[in-house]
């Protein structure tokens, strides 16, 4: 019976776990490795007792962790809040309405392109102030694997990326292990 | 320019030619193409293209055409005649009278060493959309080739796929990727295409989530580039920004701020845009931005490719099928694959 039930968890949630990874296999690159005593910025959304274990071995494994936090970086939903351009473009006749239309789709986009410019700009000073070498995100799951990917911010480039399969589990230093050997090119 | 592969394909496009006007074979209307040479020696080229396209489009597949010729004889019903140009904005009104469902006209220039440079738009009543994109062949020797090559273009363009493609993306490129993919999903992406040799910018990259949906993203379907468009026309005629002593400060200010947003997101928008993309090279140093959009179950996608380096648009498509992995060796094949020249 016991057995019974573990066979139809274990089915369920590898059924869940392929579901959350649709079209997004188990995939690692490494473009170069990230030497071990970089100056690294961590970004991860995750509960702060688990961001601490999280930095902690970032810090054990020899890289200059830098204070940065997933809060330091801002939504596009706080910074440009153009739902009013919308509303004000209604106040115009109703012949106006087509070519504001388009004004609008057009300032949306630029909103959009002027969101990445401006983070390229805190990135800059991140590596010109604080001497961060590396961002890299993380995003640890309970089920469905988590991911990761780093930029080197001297040129911008996306240097490593890695959908894991495996997913948190009670032993999060082992799995932040795995990320860090799959970075720096010991696995 | 074509691809064999395309035109291999024509014949299940054709049932997918949407004519605007339900059930009818859709029409497509030809107008000059002017000459701007300053040589009236070539005026007689104002009508021979067009007429040629006219018929060279008619023996691909079922579509009415309207030569210049013809849709003067209709204009004369309206006491109208067929002007040389016009302005974007008036062509919805022209193919309604005209009961066209396509618009194409455009210019020609001669260019050095015997080269003649063609400037062609394709407006659709339908959609109030104009695409437009030039071509380069020689004069005399390859004229009908020229002639081939564009109908071959406006082909590709009214397929199912919506395709163009000026030319190929070479591995080794980097290009910057605005999608509306997030997470693990975009990782994909990105793997896909560093895998196959390219330098991925980290545009949208660099944050944990990604905010555009699939529905916010298809707000970049039209993009207007130096050389080849794909744009949605708009009336400034028909924008009024009324004001006077009766108005009140709050609502002058109000209408001047929409006014002042009106010049810079819409009259000038291209300057605009390209003002913002220049800063983003600058600390990216991408060769191409290429922007993919994807559906809400990622069963289909669309793409679009700017060369920041040109500020041309190079390659549009549109209805690429199957899942995110499928779709990107769709795409990573298309921009490796050398286009065919006939």
């Amino acid at each position: 019976m016991r057995s019974t039930k573990l066979a139809i968890v274990i089915a369920c949630s590898t059924l869940l776990s392929s579901i959350s990874c649709g079209g997004a296999r188990t995939v690692k690159y490494l473009e170069r490795p990230i030497p071990l005593n970089s100056g690294v910025a961590v970004i991860v959304d995750a509960p702060n007792k688990l961001k601490n274990i999280i930095l902690a071995r970032f810090l054990a494994r020899g890289f200059a962790v830098k204070a940065i936090n997933a809060s330091d970086f801002y939504s596009i939903n706080d910074v440009f809040d153009i739902r009013d351009f919308k509303k004000v473009s209604y106040i115009g006749q109703n012949e106006n309405f087509l070519s504001l239309e388009k004004a609008y789709n057009n300032l949306f986009k630029m909103h959009f392109y002027n969101y990445e410019v401006n983070k390229a700009e805190v990135l800059a000073e991140m590596r010109n102030r604080w001497n961060v070498q590396y961002l890299i995100l993380l995003d640890v799951k309970s089920f469905g694997g988590g991911w990761g990917r780093a930029i080197d911010l001297r040129t911008n480039d996306i240097v490593w990326i890695e959908n894991s399969g495996v997913s948190l589990t009670a032993d999060t230093e082992k799995l932040i292990d795995r990320f860090i050997d799959s970075m720096t090119g010991k696995r | 320019m074509k691809s064999l592969t395309k035109f291999a394909a024509i014949p299940l496009l054709l049932t997918l030619l949407v004519s605007a006007r339900a059930g009818a074979v859709p029409t497509m209307a030809f107008g000059y193409l002017v000459n701007k040479s300053k040589d009236a020696n070539y005026d007689y080229l104002e009508t021979i293209f067009p007429n040629s396209f006219a018929n060279s489009i008619r023996n691909v597949f079922q579509v009415k055409v309207l030569k210049p010729g013809q849709i003067g004889k209709i204009l004369e019903k309206y006491n109208l005649t067929l002007e040389k140009e016009y302005q974007p904005h008036e062509l919805m009104e022209l193919t309604d009278k005209i009961s066209a469902d396509y618009y194409v006209y455009g210019t020609f220039v001669l260019l050095p060493g015997d080269r003649i440079k063609i400037s062609l738009n394709m407006y659709n009543n339908g959609l109030n959309r104009v695409f437009s994109f030039i071509n380069v062949g020689r004069m005399e020797t390859e004229i009908f080739k020229l002639v081939d090559r564009i109908t071959g273009i406006m082909i590709n363009f009214l397929g199912r796929e919506q395709f163009f493609m000026s030319r190929i993306i070479p591995r080794g490129s980097k290009i910057g990727i605005f999608t509306n993919l997030d997470g693990a999903e975009l990782n994909y992406l990105y793997y896909a295409f560093m895998a196959a040799g390219y330098q991925v910018a980290s545009i949208q990259g660099n944050s944990l989530n990604n905010n555009l949906t699939s529905d916010m993203i298809d707000n970049f379907t039209c993009i207007s580039a130096a050389d080849n468009s794909y744009q949605i026309v708009s009336n400034p005629r028909a924008v009024r920004f009324l004001h006077g002593t009766w108005t009140g400060k709050r609502y002058y200010e109000e209408i001047s701020y929409i006014r002042e947003a009106y010049r810079i997101f819409d009259l000038d928008y291209r300057e605009t845009k390209f003002n913002v993309l220049e800063k983003l090279l600058n600390y990216h140093d991408i060769d191409k931005i290429m922007i993919i959009g994807f559906n809400d179950v990622r069963s289909s996608a669309w793409v679009r490719c700017l060369d920041l380096r040109s500020r041309d648009l190079i390659w549009m498509q549109a209805r690429i099928t199957g899942g995110v992995p499928s779709i990107c060796a769709t795409l990573i094949n298309r921009m490796t694959t050398e286009i065919t020249l006939k």
